[in-house]
């Protein structure tokens, strides 16, 4: 055998293995590359998904993206609108050709749009067949808009050779289409292309859905923040419109059973009473209704001030001592002594208190005690009122601070019907401070309403 | 000198109400009983009390109160107090920042309460 020959063989079969083992690096080279251009890109978008942006917005991101990223020379996004059931682009690349382009067609991107059951559109086929599309033919995707010849036009100028369609889909709902650019023209993309845009599809599909379901949030609060309100100035119209007589009753009747106009009987007094009492019950009522509406719109806001309790306590044993003294119940005010500066919604306290003590007073015999108070704890002051009613059943309990939760039995119990809001607005106020409200009874004995301050 | 009073409210009756019982007491008292009557009057100003409603006709309380800043009344009033039924806490917040000294729900007050109550925000002023 010639050596010479030999050695030649071997040189070659050397070359062909390096040549092989090059391609299998460069190849390896290339996926790692398009791998890390693809993640690079999937990490962009996924920025984007994650603002909430409104759908014009997100979707021109995308198509800058996109473009820039992949080297692509346009790429368009139109969105189905399910009601009118039409195709419009929304979002395009915004370079000189394309722009010139737009001016050749004449209308604004919104004006574009083709209705779904067109057959003739390229990007509709792609939907509605939920595949892929690629196209050299501009006209493929602009019909009906235009006509071959302002295609060509176009043509000519953005200087697109083919068209890949991809379609948008978000679970089962078609959403649009994607539509891109190149400008060199291929019968298909190379494996490279065709992978990093399958995956973004996805993305972007779940980008768009996204924001068109933030825009529907969106609209939908507004439109309640919009009923809230008329809600609430409509009950606060009602009130004003309510309190304005029932001031002008309460007003004139103290003036008269007062003898203001000249001395009264005792019955006519007697008579006025009555009168006084029921309007003082509508206005409460007013007062309640009013409380509660803020409450459930949240409008209540707290105005915290630190103030002495002693000062509180004082206030409300004032207030209250004539009028336990006309039922005859003994009313027993806290030593002002030892009692902690807290810091709370003053006015708010004291209508907690008021609620209490009045309830108190509803629910005690004649010849009964009430008596209120407050034990300083180490991080907490717990306010309570006590009575020598009959007490709430166990079962009960639980109802109390409900709205309307009024007692079956408190018909019978109680000096006067409750509306059943007091305690609910109690419960709401000690909530907002931070605090909690509780009840303990002995059904016979009496019970002790009990909240909580965070000191 | 007997102090000045100025009721700005447009329910007669309330108004009337707060007239007998002011003048019962022998302060000077001026009524208005729309915005711009009201504003008008508190531009004169000089009163040692305005008790004033918010929800008026032609012009609202907190319009008043807006217009004045802008072009204070030639000689000073010395305590405004919102008196109002209306039930919004942001109506009388503005009240207040827009130089009110308190408010009062009328509907909370028996004629000697309110009394009492003016008579408190007119000696407030003069220490």
């Amino acid at each position: 055998m010639d050596p010479h020959l030999n050695q030649t063989h071997v040189h070659t079969a050397n070359e062909d293995i390096l040549k092989q083992a090059n391609e299998a690096i460069y190849k390896q080279n290339f996926e790692l590359a398009i791998t890390n251009k693809t993640l690079s890109v999937l990490h962009d978008l996924y920025a984007i998904t994650m603002t909430s942006l409104d759908v014009s917005e997100v979707t021109q991101r995308i198509v800058d993206t996109v473009v820039t990223e992949l080297n692509l020379a346009a790429a368009i996004i139109s969105l189905i609108d399910s009601q009118a059931q039409t195709l419009t682009p929304v979002a395009i690349t915004r370079s000189p050709q394309i722009h010139k382009a737009l001016e050749m067609i004449g209308k604004p991107l919104n004006e574009l749009s083709i209705s779904m059951a067109f057959e003739g559109n390229l990007i509709i086929n792609s939907i509605t067949g939920k595949q892929r599309q690629i196209t050299g033919n501009l006209l493929d995707i602009l019909n009906p808009l235009v006509t071959q010849d302002i295609a060509d036009q176009i043509d000519e100028i953005i200087g697109i050779k083919t068209i890949v369609i991809y379609p948008l889909f978000a679970g089962q709902k078609p959403l649009g289409a994607l539509t891109i650019g190149l400008a060199k023209k291929v019968d298909d993309l190379s494996r490279a292309e065709k992978e990093t845009l399958e995956r973004l599809i996805d993305l972007v599909s779940i980008a768009i859905d996204r924001a068109a379901l933030h825009e529907q949030v969106e609209k939908a609060n507004q439109k309640l923040q919009i009923l809230d309100k008329a809600k609430d100035d409509f009950v606060s119209l009602a009130s004003h419109e309510l309190r304005t007589p029932m001031t002008a009753i309460k007003s004139y009747t103290w003036l008269v059973a007062n003898e203001k106009e000249g001395p009264i009987s005792a019955k006519a007094k007697s008579h006025l009473d009555k009168v006084q009492k029921s309007t003082d019950r509508l206005i409460s009522l007013v007062n309640e209704l009013l409380d509660i509406s803020r409450i459930e719109s949240g409008r209540v806001n707290l105005t915290m001030e630190k103030f002495p309790l002693a000062t509180l306590f004082t206030e409300v044993c004032d207030e209250f001592t004539p009028k336990a003294a006309e039922l005859t119940i003994k009313l027993s005010c806290p030593i002002l002594t030892n009692l902690p500066v807290i810091n709370a919604d003053r006015e708010k306290i004291h209508q907690i208190l008021e609620n209490l003590i009045g309830n108190a007073l509803k629910f005690t015999p004649a010849n009964g005690s009430v008596t209120f108070g407050a034990v300083t704890k180490s991080s907490e002051v717990d306010i309570f009122v006590t009575d020598t009613g009959s007490g709430i059943l166990p079962e009960d309990l639980p109802k109390l601070f409900q709205k309307f939760g009024r007692l079956e039995n408190s018909l019978i119990a109680s000096r006067g019907p409750s509306t059943g809001l007091g305690l609910f607005i109690c419960k709401q106020y000690v909530d907002l401070h931070g605090g909690r409200i509780w009840t303990e009874s002995t059904i016979g004995q009496g019970a002790t309403f009990t909240f909580s301050l965070p000191l | 000198m007997p102090k000045k009073v100025l009721v700005i409210e447009d329910d007669a009756f309330l108004r009337d109400l707060y007239l007998e019982v002011l003048k019962a007491e022998n302060y000077t008292v001026d009524t208005a009983i729309d915005g711009e009557e009201g504003l008008q009057k508190m531009t004169s100003g000089g009163y040692d009390l305005v008790l004033l409603d918010i929800m008026l006709p032609k012009l609202d309380g907190l319009s008043i109160l807006k217009k004045l800043k802008d072009s204070p009344s030639a000689i000073p009033n010395k305590v405004v107090v919102v008196l109002s039924n209306l039930g919004q806490d942001s109506a009388i917040a503005d009240a207040i920042s827009l130089g009110a000294k308190g408010y009062m729900i009328k509907s909370d007050y028996t004629p000697d309460q309110a009394l009492k109550q003016f008579k408190t925000y007119m000696d407030g002023s003069s220490t």
